[in-house]
Formats: C-alpha cells, structure tokens, sequence
C-alpha cells in the first residue's frame, strides 16, 4: 500500500472513528457530508444532515440566532465559530461547539466549509453549576449582611452591648456600646477581665468576682450578672449581663461571648415601687397598733371606771358615818388613786400609738390607685384578676394622706380578690370607679365574688370582727377611721351571694 | 321637777351597775338601757320624758354619735353627756358640735360626773318652765298683757290705774287674775320666769 493510499484510507478510518464530529458544505453552506459522531450530536442519520437538514435538530430557542449568524458567515466567506444546542427526538439536549472555516482554492476563490462539532455538554453542566453555586453565596452574603445589619440595629437601638473574651490569652473584645455603658471615653484601652472588674463599683467586684468563680467552677454554660458601674460624672448605672462561656474538651474554659445592658430605670422603678411598699406595711402596722391599743383601751377602761366608781362610793359612804379619817379611807382613796393613774396611763398609750405622720398633700386620684394596684401586683404572688378602672377625668386632685388613702384602697381591693378566691367563676372582675356625687369625690371598688352573707353586713365595721382564718378583724375597721379622719365616709353599698360586693368612699372635694 | 330621770345607755352591765349606784347614792332616779335600739324603742312611747341621758360612744350596731343623731333627728331635747373610755379632741368636738352637753373620759370623777347630771337636769328644767311660761303666757287677755307687760316695767298698780284711766280695783284684779294664770306666786317669782324665758326664747315673748 503506498503512502497516498494508506493516508486516504487511514484518513476515512479517522474522520469515522474521531470523537469530535466533522462535516463539509458547499459554497451556500449546505451539507454535503458529516460523519457519524456528527450525526450523534445531532440526533440525526446521515440522510436528514444533508443541506440544512442538520437545522431541524437546533434547539428551538438557539434554532434563530444560530442560523442567522452561520448564514451570514457564509455570505461574508468568514470563518465561524458558535456554541448552541441540539435536541433529539427523544428530548435530549446537547450543547454543540461549532466551527467552521471557508475552504479556499488555491487561487482564493471559497469552494465550500469544513468544520467540526464537539460535545461540550459536560463542560457546560460544569459552567452551569459553577455559575449557580456563585448565585447561590452572592445570596448568602446578602443574607448575611442583611442579617448583621438586623442585629446591628436591635443592639444600637436596645443599647446592648456586645463583648466577648479570651481566656487564654486574657484580651477581651468590646464593642462601642460596651464602651459607653461602662462610661469608658477612650476606645483605646484594650480591655480585660481585669478593666472590667475595676470598672465595677467597687462594693459589688467582690460579688462578681466570686459569682463567676462559681460559675466557671461549676462549668455553667449560661449565666446572668447584675452590678453597678460609675460613670465619669459620678452617675451610678445598674447594668444587666448575659453571658455564654465555652469550654473545651479538658473542661478548661476557653472563652465567652456575652450581651450587656442598662437597667437603672427599672432598678430604680422597683426601688420605688419597694420603698412605697415599705410605707405602706409601716402605715398600716401603725394603724393596726393604734386600733388594738384603742381596742385595748376601751376594755380595760370598763372595769377601771366599775373599781373607780365604786371605791368613790365607798369613800363618800364612809366620811358620811365616819367623818373622822381612818385608814379605811385612806386605802380606798389610794385605790381611786391608782384606778384614775391607770386610766391615765392608757389614755397616754392610746396618744401614743396614734401619733401617726399624716401628711396631707394635693394628689392625683387616678395615679393613686393605679400606683395602689401595681403595688398589689407586686406584692401578691398569684395573678390578679382583671381590674377594670373607669376615671372621670374632671376629678384630678383630691387633698389626702397619698400613704393612707393608698392603705384603704388596697385593704379593699385585696379583700375583693380574697372574695374571688372562694368561688368557682371564669370572669372574675373587679371594677375601679371614680365620680363625683353630691359635690363629694366617690370611689367604688365593686367585684363578682363571694359576697358578704345578710347577717354578717351589719358587722363588718366592727374592730376584731373577722370571716377570714388569718386576720386580726381591724382592716375594714382602720379604713374606715382613715376614711373619716380625711371627713369622708367608708359604705358597703351592696353585697349579694355570688354576685358580688361594692364599697363606695367619699371624700370632701 | 320631780319626773327627772338620768338614763343611762352603756353595754357594759358592771358599769351601768356602778353608774346606778352612784345615783342611787345621791337619790337621783335612773334608768338602763343595754344598748341604743332599746333607749329608741322606749323614747318612741315616751316622748315627753325629763333629765338627761348618758351615752357611751362605743356601742355594738349603733353607736352613741348614731343615736345622738337619730334623737336630733326626732326632736329630742333631753340634754346628753357622752361618757368614753377612748376620747380623744377630735372625738369630743364632734360630740359638742352636735349638741352633747358634755364629754367626759372614763375612768371619771363621780363628784364631777354627778355635778355636770345635775346641771343638765337643771337645764331641762329650766327649759321646761321657760316653755311652760311661754304657753301660760298666750292664755292672758289684751289687758291681763297690757297690765303685765307695765308690771314688768316696774309700775305700781297705782301708776298702772291712771295710765289706763281705770280704777285700782281693776287693775288689782287683773293683776291676781294673771298671776294665778303665769302660775307665779309672787312678783319675784314672775320677773325671774320672765327675763329667764327671755335669755333662752328670745324675743318671741
């Protein structure tokens, strides 16, 4: 076989057996042969390749464009190069790289194209996925700066700071709102355990440091701080912490991450609300002493007056039939002496005991019981029941003792919520009313609960006189002596079995 | 007058008991009464009673200001003198601005609580003739008035004779006519009535 031979031969062999598919046109660019790996790609048998046969297995969307272009490539003896897609019958797509260059006699003139046509569908799947997958973390990040810009903005507008520390290398990480709620003005300290103790006011480090001693020791994952700081201009802050430590495998701690804020004003709201507290459990520990005292002093002063009396009698009989003075005389004169010295000394107790501060200042009504039930609220454990207030607005200050008036409306309304307690009621209601009657300031303090039974109505007044197992008996008695010592009058407007009971106050405007 | 009564209105019995002895001691009538709904009940049928009542403050159901009310309320005129184990000034004001005639702590005094009863009887008394008085007057003709009205101005039954051109032995018998009428005695006995009737009645006589 001479060398030509074999090259043709060996040529047909190649062009049949290649991987990437071959064809050739004539001068319009129709086809006139493609071999076999062509008509692969194609989906098409050699036949329907023929012309522009090889067209109809153009992708539709790709169909347009793709002819165009190879059309006007051909027009302008251009070489040509484009990627597009073919479809099979069968629906499989696959992406075709496709060049072609003019075939030029020797003297120039074009005599038709040869190209080739190679799968790259597998590099196009990889182009594709590498293109989702950048989407895929250019959303991400969005994702992620939206999400710290939200954080960013609770924490800036909560003014919660942020800090974390190392405990391996004893540095510390605060941010700006850290800085300011400690009152630190020069951001270039590098802060540490150490700066955040001596930052503390100084009668709370010690607390902290051995709190957290105590919660490193027992590995606690989570713990709350509350301590107080001292700003620049001497202002103490009450500052709340949450903290989140790490440890590793050795059960070492490493570090901890934690959030801190200002609570001043709640503090300060409790202390407020603790100090009220306190007045009023003294006021009414007062009142309580004064109505036991005058209690006390009512009963004793009945037999003393009996002793008195009569020993006056005896004196007046004797010095009647006996008016020479004898030692007879003279020891039931001692005993008339010492009843009225008795007499004296329990009248100065009862003085005592009701020397009560009564402060009398112009105050806001509505402030008052809402300050009256917070205190309640504060106070008692379980859940109040609803508590309805309705206020005339006209009635805006009334001239009275603000801890005692406060005294009386909690007396009434705790007794409202005991009278709850006992029944079995799925709305338990008590409603708060403020109204002027008979140019007089009225408050009414009506529930849903028990009610007080018919025999008992007449007696609740009464010092010592009590339904409840715990209790002295004097609550309703001190608050009506309160209620008339501001020239007012305490009432039970009405009470029914399961229905519930009203209390009305008036006050002199 | 002889139908003065102390009425005493105390839950205690032991001191009720020691305040009726104390009465008893000096001859005074008095009568108890276990609580306030008692002394009304009893009132209720005897309106036209004379003495003086003597209140305890502190009573079970109505209290003594309860029932010093309640008694102003229909009237009453019976003096009260209020007696406590647990006064204090403000108590006392209250009591005296409604009318009580005194206000006196336990243990007491009995001399002073047994002058301060006979004062208020005494004024019951007096208000009782200075009415009787006022009623008597009413009963007097133009004349016996006109007569008696020169009487109290000092004139003598002569004087009173020429000033209403009328013979003496008129005028003496209008003057007895009318002292029988004012149910006095003698002249003393009238003027005293009359300027006593007139400090208390004011100028309706």
């Amino acid at each position: 076989m001479d060398l030509s031979t074999f090259n043709k031969q060996c040529y047909r062999t190649l062009v049949e057996l290649s991987p990437v598919g071959m064809f050739y046109t004539d001068v319009q660019g129709l086809c006139l042969f493609a071999n076999k790996r062509a008509c692969e790609i194609c989906g098409l048998n050699f036949a329907e390749i023929q012309g522009e046969g090889w067209a109809n297995s153009l992708y539709p969307a790709d169909k347009e464009s793709a002819l165009a272009n190879w059309h006007e490539a051909v027009k302008r003896c251009l070489p040509f190069s484009a990627e597009f897609r073919f479809q099979t019958t069968h629906g499989k797509i696959t992406w075709g790289y496709y060049q072609g260059i003019p075939d030029l006699s020797p003297s120039g003139i074009i005599q038709g194209y040869t190209g080739t046509i190679t799968d790259i569908t597998h590099k196009k799947t990889l182009e594709e996925q590498h293109l989702a997958t950048i989407a895929l973390l250019k959303a991400t990040e969005q994702n992620l700066i939206e999400a710290k810009e939200k954080l960013q903005l609770g924490l800036e507008s909560a003014k919660i700071g942020v800090w974390t520390e190392d405990f391996v290398n004893n540095t510390a990480y605060w941010d700006q709102q850290t800085y300011q709620l400690f009152g630190i003005t020069d951001v270039n300290i590098k802060p540490n355990y150490a700066f955040f103790l001596s930052c503390l006011h100084p009668a709370d480090r010690a607390k902290i440091k051995y709190t957290t001693g105590i919660a490193l020791a027992n590995k606690t994952a989570n713990f709350n701080h509350e301590y107080r700081v001292i700003h620049p201009n001497n202002d103490i802050r009450y500052l709340k912490e949450h903290s989140k430590v790490y440890y590793n495998n050795a059960r070492k701690v490493i570090r901890s991450i934690g959030v801190v804020w200002d609570i001043t004003d709640a503090k300060e709201n409790e202390l407020r609300l603790r100090q009220n507290q306190i007045e009023i459990a003294d006021t009414a520990r007062k009142s309580a002493m004064g109505e036991i005292a005058s209690g006390l002093a009512h009963e004793l002063n009945q037999p003393l007056t009996v002793i008195a009396t009569y020993a006056q009698l005896c004196v007046s009989q004797l010095t009647k039939t006996q008016p020479l003075s004898n030692k007879l005389t003279e020891a039931l004169e001692q005993i008339v002496k010492q009843a009225e010295r008795a007499g004296n000394i329990i009248h100065r107790i009862k003085d005592i005991t009701k020397q009560k501060v009564v402060y009398y200042e112009p105050t806001q009504l509505d402030t008052l019981i809402t300050e009256a039930i917070e205190f309640l609220r504060y106070e008692l454990t379980e859940e109040l029941p609803k508590i309805t207030l309705e206020f005339d607005q006209n009635l805006l200050l009334i001239y009275v003792d603000r801890i005692q008036l406060q005294q009386v409306i909690i007396n009434l309304i705790r007794n409202s919520i005991e009278a709850l307690q006992e029944i079995n009621k799925s709305s338990k209601k008590i409603h708060v009313r403020t109204f002027l009657e008979n140019n007089k300031t009225a408050i009414t303090i009506a529930d849903n609960g028990a009610g007080i039974p018919n025999d008992l109505q007449r007696r609740i007044f009464e010092p010592y006189f009590t339904t409840k197992k715990k209790g002295f008996g004097i609550g309703l008695a001190i608050c009506r002596s309160i209620i008339e010592s501001h020239g007012g009058q305490l009432v039970l407007c009405h009470s029914n079995h399961n229905k519930g009971t009203c209390f009305k106050l008036t006050l002199p405007l | 007058m002889d139908n003065s009564i102390v009425y005493i209105v105390e839950d205690d019995q032991a001191v009720a008991d020691a305040l009726c002895c104390l009465f008893a001691s000096v001859k005074l009538p008095c009568q108890h009464f276990a609580n306030a709904q008692c002394f009304l009940t009893y009132y209720h049928s005897n309106i036209n009673i004379n003495g003086c009542l003597l209140l305890d403050v502190r009573m079970p159901n109505i209290s003594g200001f309860d029932l010093q009310a309640q008694l102003k309320q229909r009237s009453c005129q019976l003096p009260i003198i209020f007696i406590t184990g647990h006064g204090d000034i403000a108590m006392a004001v209250r009591a005296m601005k409604a009318g009580a005639y005194d206000f006196i702590t336990k243990p007491f005094n009995n001399q002073l609580l047994l002058e301060q009863v006979q004062r208020a009887i005494n004024l019951t008394n007096q208000r009782n003739v200075n009415e009787h008085f006022k009623k008597n007057l009413t009963t007097l003709t133009s004349r016996e008035q006109q007569i008696l009205t020169l009487v109290i101005s000092g004139k003598t039954s002569k004087e009173i004779a020429q000033e209403l051109a009328i013979t003496l032995s008129t005028v003496e018998m209008h003057r007895s006519k009318l002292m029988k009428k004012m149910q006095a005695k003698t002249i003393a006995e009238l003027l005293k009535n009359y300027f006593l009737s007139k400090l208390s009645l004011g100028n309706s006589i």
